[in-house]
């Protein structure tokens, strides 16, 4: 059974704000997030439970979230840093939510990849099981997750 | 001391250090590997006083790394700092040898609390 929005939230405030010093909050999807080019970040927890999470930050957004983590000056970090960051994240968020269950399960590897500018989430709809919206140090970034579906290319 | 760091992310190795740095564990050298195979090198070579190590690595996992380490040395220190956070997990990396496991998201305080009760 997918973890519920609260405690989503709860995950999400201990990983930025308290572990990175990063500032939360919960906002409304905007036009211009489907349109710009971002990273996708995966993870799926396999077993007992079965659940996939996806982070989706815009490119800006995951280079600040880097650029933290990496305590680097802006605009310094090459992509690979800003992904493993990014993956990092995810995988954080992940583990967290495996701690809830009770029956065995396992956590993957992180997958990060990158989705042009001209691709919306709509070719990810199956994610909208459950969708979080929000901001980091006030760059839009959203985690949307469900319970576990076959992925294709 | 020297702290040996295992973890396939190149952010939260670079996080870990600098959150050492914030602890009381003074000054200390830090090594880095990307994987337990890699580790399992490095504690050969570099003879760390503390393995600080991940859980989920491509390669070797850490638990695989730790269980592999202590068929020949029972004497270094081992902590995980990990996602991974249920009971069963802990129980494992406890019972083949781990000091301790610190969940990740983790603070200075946090990590500070299980390397003072590993001096004690």
């Amino acid at each position: 059974m997918p973890v519920d929005a609260s405690t989503m939230n709860q995950i999400l405030c201990n990983v930025f704000e308290e572990m990175l010093g990063m500032s939360t909050a919960v906002e409304q999807p905007s036009e211009s997030d489907a349109t710009q080019q971002r990273l996708l970040a995966s993870i799926r927890i396999t077993g007992a439970e079965d659940e996939l999470m996806v982070l989706e930050a815009p490119l800006e957004t995951a280079q600040r979230i880097a650029e933290t983590m990496f305590a680097a000056d802006p605009g310094t970090l090459p992509d690979e840093e800003v992904r493993d960051a990014v993956g990092e994240v995810v995988n954080m968020i992940g583990g967290n939510v495996k701690g809830t269950y009770t029956q065995e399960s396992a956590l993957s590897l992180p997958c990060v990849w990158l989705v042009p500018g001209e691709a919306s989430m709509e070719s990810f709809e199956f994610f909208e099981a459950h969708a979080i919206h929000f901001s980091v140090a006030g760059c839009p970034i959203a985690i949307r997750w469900t319970e576990g579906v076959a992925v294709t290319a | 001391m020297k702290i040996l760091i295992v973890d396939d992310s190149k952010a939260m190795r670079m996080i870990i250090k600098r959150t050492l740095g914030q602890t009381d564990i003074g000054r200390c050298d830090v090594v880095e590997a990307t994987n337990g195979a890699e580790g399992l090198q490095m504690v050969v070579q570099e003879r760390p006083d503390l393995v600080l190590c991940d859980w989920n690595m491509p390669e070797m996992t850490g638990i695989e790394f730790l269980q592999k380490l202590r068929l020949t040395d029972a004497q270094t220190a081992f902590g995980f700092i990990t996602s991974e956070s249920g009971e069963e997990t802990r129980k494992l990396a406890i019972d083949s040898g781990a000091q301790f496991l610190v969940t990740k998201p983790f603070t200075a305080d946090s990590l500070n609390v299980e390397l003072a009760s590993m001096n004690a």
